[in-house]
């Protein structure tokens, strides 16, 4: 996860090192929250993690506790009820660690923007590691934006 | 006729004074006590019930045909509850409290439901939103004597269970092996769609609706369309009636691609869901390729439909209606499957009374013997059309069924719909600008999508979603008491239920 964080560093800083060769002993672990939303996106991840795409072959795995992820995927616009619960996933999470969003919600808040109820995006709220746009993004630009994760 | 009372109620709210065209009736305080003393012994079916601020509004569903409304003013925030006659007004009655903070009175139940005590205020559409008071008092459950007396444990799922799905809670209480009383919290993905929908022009709030519940994008855009178009007294073409005919059979489809292949993975059954994966994947990637968008948001708008794509639409009908019978034959291979068919048959029973009580629907409601289903009410679709029937078992076994006989329904459909059509390149007209009230309904994957609209000065001004999902959340908690704890999984997966929809 250091390579990871250098990575995401060296992607969104600007220079651009020559990409160090990372060998996936074992899949990189994701825990997905779905933190308000239409569940388009939810839908979208359903299908990656589907026989339509090989996702393990790819070096990614969806994991079901926090406990075991190095990355936190989020998608949906953070609602006021679900933000202590995206906060107790993230900080049951051992470090290093990397927080995702995943469609146009989970970023800026998208069509539900900041409401009674609604929080809006991660976007100023929470350092984003990746940023994966598309209302909803569709399976193959979910995992293109991962497979970046790996440095591969 | 059942009995003698059938009619009396909605001749009661007839008798009212009509608003809106023939369907909205006013009663006063007596006649809207009449009318709950009458549903009682009349099974006029409940569908919907929601405020606009100012007074409360109960839709129903007159001979499964003709959508009335019965509304009246609540005293000192108060009305009488219909939830001691219609169950299914249960949950309605708490969001509406929720939401305008005008309470039910003599209801089943009136604890918190949306509102969890962190939004902004109380009550946030009401005419006087409250204050919050901090830190917000803990859930309420209802208490599960069975744990208690026989010694046993409450076991809580989600909201955050890293599963591919909306946040929600489900918490069982284990006893004697079996579940001991099943109890739904949610609200966790409320975004107060109704509160966003005023004010906005329709191609803007057609564009959200798409994005009320992505199962259902298609319905929810179809009937907020139809329920503008109704109040605006605006006519559609009719290539635009075919499109959305084809579009919501395309979206029937690959929504009960994505609940069967869950089920699969539920009962184990991982061939089975391999195979509806892969094919879902088919359709929304052609989807994808001719639309721009695989779940087929954004296509609807108030008039008709966006421009230039009639001959496109066609195309795909075309193509997905082509690959019918080679995917219902794949799926049912894998049905055969040994170990499901013990697995699923008698598993998770809704009987017909219990669907009609809490106001089930949809294809989960059709597989316990209910005939329901307003397509038949819909523009463009044909009665000779909707030819899947029902299922009588109720159980998982028929939740599958139904599903797979609907997906052969849909692509004869499509294939019937293309066949007949010469386009007649008129796809959208413009919405005129005149001030009203209106409905409208679309059968989605799930069931039956109602919108309730008040349009003025081009924009909407008061509105309210509709969405079968509500009606699974009780039905499920019915149905999990007393099953088995292996099958509680594949019993939610087998109603495709959805939170975000529930929420809205």
């Amino acid at each position: 996860m250091a390579i990871l964080r250098a990575i995401l560093t060296a992607a969104t800083g600007g220079h651009a090192p020559a990409r160090v060769p990372v060998a996936a002993v074992r899949p990189l672990p994701v825990f997905h929250i779905e933190t308000g939303g239409c569940e388009g996106c939810a839908m979208e991840l359903a299908a990656l993690d589907g026989a339509a795409y090989g996702l393990a072959a790819t070096g990614i795995a969806f994991v079901t506790t926090p406990r075991l992820a190095e990355v936190l995927l989020v998608t949906g616009p953070l609602t006021r009820v679900m933000a202590p619960v995206l906060e107790a996933a993230w900080h049951a999470m051992p470090e290093p660690r990397a927080l995702v969003a995943v469609g146009a919600c989970a970023i800026d808040g998208g069509p539900f923007s900041e409401n009674y109820a609604v929080l809006g995006g991660l976007e100023g709220r929470a350092p984003i590691d990746l940023a994966i746009a598309g209302c909803p993004p569709s399976p193959a630009a979910i995992l293109s934006g991962l497979v970046g994760l790996l440095g591969g | 006729m059942r009995n003698g009372a059938n009619g009396a109620a909605a001749a009661l709210i007839r008798r009212g004074e009509a608003e809106a065209g023939t369907w909205r009736f006013r009663l006063d305080e007596d006649g809207w006590r009449g009318l709950v003393d009458a549903l009682r012994d009349d099974p006029l079916p409940f569908v919907g019930l929601w405020s606009d601020g100012r007074d409360v509004h109960a839709l129903f569903l007159d001979g499964g045909a003709h959508p009335l409304v019965a509304s009246v003013a609540p005293e000192t925030g108060r009305y009488l509850g219909l939830s001691s006659v219609r169950p299914a007004a249960s949950l309605p009655e708490r969001c509406l409290h929720d939401l305008w903070g005008i309470a039910a009175m003599d209801a089943r139940d009136v604890r918190p439901w949306l509102d969890h005590g962190v939004w902004t205020s109380t009550w946030p559409l009401g005419a006087r939103p409250g204050p919050v008071s901090w830190p917000p008092d803990p859930p309420e459950f209802r208490p599960v004597p069975a744990v208690a007396r026989a010694g046993g444990m409450v076991q809580g799922i989600g909201p955050a269970d890293g599963l591919p799905q909306a946040p929600g809670h489900l918490r069982l209480g284990l006893a004697g092996g079996g579940i001991a009383g099943a109890e739904w919290r949610l609200g966790y993905a409320h975004r107060g769609l109704v509160a966003r929908l005023c004010g906005m022009e329709p191609a803007a709030a057609a564009r959200l609706a798409g994005r009320a519940a992505a199962g259902a994008s298609v319905a929810h855009q179809a009937a907020l369309c139809r329920a503008i178009e109704a109040a605006t007294d605006t006519a559609i073409g009719a290539d635009a009636v075919r499109c959305r005919v084809i579009l919501a059979e395309i979206e029937r489809i690959a929504t009960h691609l994505h609940d069967l292949s869950r089920i699969g993975r539920a009962a184990g059954a991982s061939a089975l869901a391999a195979c509806c994966e892969r094919l879902r994947e088919e359709t929304l990637h052609l989807c994808g390729r001719m639309f721009g968008h695989r779940m087929l948001m954004d296509l609807v708008v108030p008039g008709g439909m966006l421009e230039g794509d009639v001959a496109t639409i066609g195309a795909v009908a075309g193509q997905v209606a082509g690959r019918g019978d080679d995917m219902l034959r794949e799926i049912r291979r894998h049905l055969a499957w040994p170990g499901l068919a013990g697995r699923v048959r008698g598993c998770g029973t809704l009987t017909e009374a219990m669907a009609r009580a809490l106001g089930v629907g949809g294809v989960v409601g059709r597989a316990s013997a209910r005939e329901d289903d307003v397509r038949r009410l819909e523009p463009g679709y044909r009665r000779e059309w909707l030819d899947s029937g029902v299922r009588g078992d109720g159980d998982v076994a028929a939740r599958i069924d139904q599903r797979l006989a609907e997906i052969g329904g849909s692509c004869r459909m499509l294939a019937a719909a293309r066949r007949d059509w010469v386009p007649d390149g008129a796809p959208r007209s413009a919405v005129r600008e005149r001030a009203g009230e209106g409905i409208g309904c679309a059968e989605g994957p799930r069931g039956a999508v109602w919108y309730w609209v008040r349009v003025a000065d081009g924009a909407v001004q008061a509105a309210f979603p509709r969405d079968p999902a509500l009606a699974h959340v009780a039905a499920l908690e019915h149905v999990l008491d007393g099953a088995d704890p292996e099958d509680a999984d594949l019993i939610v997966r087998s109603f495709g239920l959805s939170a975000a929809a529930a929420d809205l």
